[in-house]
């Protein structure tokens, strides 16, 4: 029983109808697709329809998290939750904006209140 | 640790203290000694002026003071702090340095200016960014400090260790120099090579990224944009070819300093390089997005084939002077 415990693994908060997951350092590829399938998993269980992925201790997000951050994104859709992706680091968006990544397609918002507020309308 | 600022201003309000004390007991006579030193010694001698540089110790200081003032033991003399003193903390011999370092300074301070109430010449030079040497003239009191423990260049010296620092004391013809180096920060440079052959990897390879941007000193900005590329890189290395290594150094081109980041493969190649740099192929992991983004991110980006096949990619991101 003890097994299933694995280390360094993303928190996902379930607080009332929200799913919250705070990243807090660059995920390895496996934890990111792993992450995916955990949070898909806990929403398909129907208590959550606001998912917001907080980004603001990541100091770098790169083209496989963008895709992974989209493709989170497209899913939670699919299932009919809203989501956003919270408090990108300035030189992290600047960093996208170079990386020829200026649209994540992914909605953003400033801080975790303004993405509760702005969904929570959405539904 | 007490910054200067806060030093002076605590170093203000304690005088204001003092000058009551002396005003209520209307000795102002010059102390010679610390009060500490006395103590040990048995001997004479008033009070360690530069203690008010100790908010913690102040109270006890004073405290003990008062008791012996009160006492009207005749061997406490009480060395008043007029204006010319306080000018000298403001503006004396040691002002300049208390900018430089102020954490070394708040520790020495007190010393010196102890030393500079017992007729001591000092002067403080900062030979290094991280050497300061103190010249203390007057040699007889020198002798008496340095012979007795607990006297202020003991202190001085032990309150350097605890910084990390090295002192050395070297008599000089007209009294002592003290020279003090603390851990210098000379790094060398830093030259990791990493292989990749695993996509835990890419992680270690994002950690000495940060490592040495942190330790060249590059800005935020292009520490993110470092990582996104060893990022990229590394995972193309290990979902494209397997395996390779990925170095990152600490080097000069013309004279300027850059971080030179270098993926070695063994690996098949990249196939439509000319496509791919030109965003017109997109594999469905995203290697062109990947590889657009790193050339995007930095200063100089090559690609080259490696004699035996496989790819060596080199990125290039010039260390900016900070203004």
């Amino acid at each position: 029983m003890y097994d299933d415990f694995e280390e360094g693994i993303i928190p996902i908060i379930r607080l009332r109808k929200v799913l919250l997951v705070p990243i807090q350092v660059p995920p390895s590829d496996s934890q990111a697709q792993h992450l995916l399938e955990r949070i898909l998993k806990d929403l398909r269980r129907g208590t959550h329809r606001i998912l917001i992925i907080d980004v603001s201790s990541l100091d770098m997000i790169d083209s496989y998290l963008t895709r992974i951050f989209y493709d989170i994104a497209q899913a939670a859709k699919s299932l009919g939750v809203v989501s956003g992706l919270v408090g990108i680091q300035p030189a992290v968006a600047i960093t996208l904006v170079q990386m020829g990544i200026g649209k994540l397609n992914v909605q953003t918002f400033l801080n975790l209140d303004d993405a509760i507020e702005c969904l929570e309308e959405r539904l | 640790m007490i910054s200067a600022p806060e030093v002076l201003v605590k170093g203000a309000l304690i005088r204001a203290r003092l000058q009551y004390i002396g005003d209520r007991y209307g000795q102002v006579a010059r102390g010679k000694a610390e009060t500490d030193v006395s103590d040990k010694l048995g001997a004479s001698h008033g009070i360690l002026l530069a203690s008010q540089w100790y908010p913690a110790e102040v109270t006890d200081h004073l405290d003990h003071l008062i008791t012996e003032f009160s006492r009207g033991d005749p061997k406490f003399t009480w060395h008043g702090l007029g204006a010319s003193e306080a000018r000298t903390l403001s503006e004396g011999p040691l002002a300049p340095m208390m900018k430089k370092s102020p954490e070394l300074m708040a520790t020495h301070i007190p010393r010196l200016y102890t030393a500079l109430y017992n007729g001591l010449q000092v002067t403080a030079l900062q030979k290094e960014p991280k050497c300061i040497e103190y010249r203390f003239q007057g040699r007889r009191m020198l002798q008496h400090h340095v012979e007795c423990q607990g006297g202020f260049i003991e202190q001085c010296l032990a309150a350097s260790g605890a910084l990390g620092a090295k002192a050395e004391i070297n008599p000089a013809r007209d009294g002592l120099r003290v020279l003090i180096r603390w851990a210098s920060q000379a790094k060398q440079r830093l030259c990791e090579s990493i292989r990749v052959d695993a996509e835990n990897r890419i992680l270690d390879c994002r950690n000495t990224m940060r490592r040495v941007c942190k330790s060249m000193g590059f800005g935020n900005l292009d520490l993110v944009a470092l990582m996104t590329c060893v990022s990229e890189l590394a995972r193309n290395t290990v979902n494209y070819a397997g395996e390779g290594t990925i170095h990152i150094e600490d080097t000069e081109r013309g004279g300027k300093r850059c971080l030179h980041l270098r993926a070695e493969d063994k690996g098949p190649g990249i196939p439509h390089l000319q496509d791919v740099m030109e965003g017109n192929y997109r594999s469905s992991e995203g290697l062109g997005r990947g590889l657009i983004a790193v050339k995007r991110l930095s200063d100089e980006f090559t690609v080259r084939d490696r004699p035996g096949g496989g790819v060596s990619i080199e990125v290039v991101k010039y260390l900016q002077e900070k203004p």
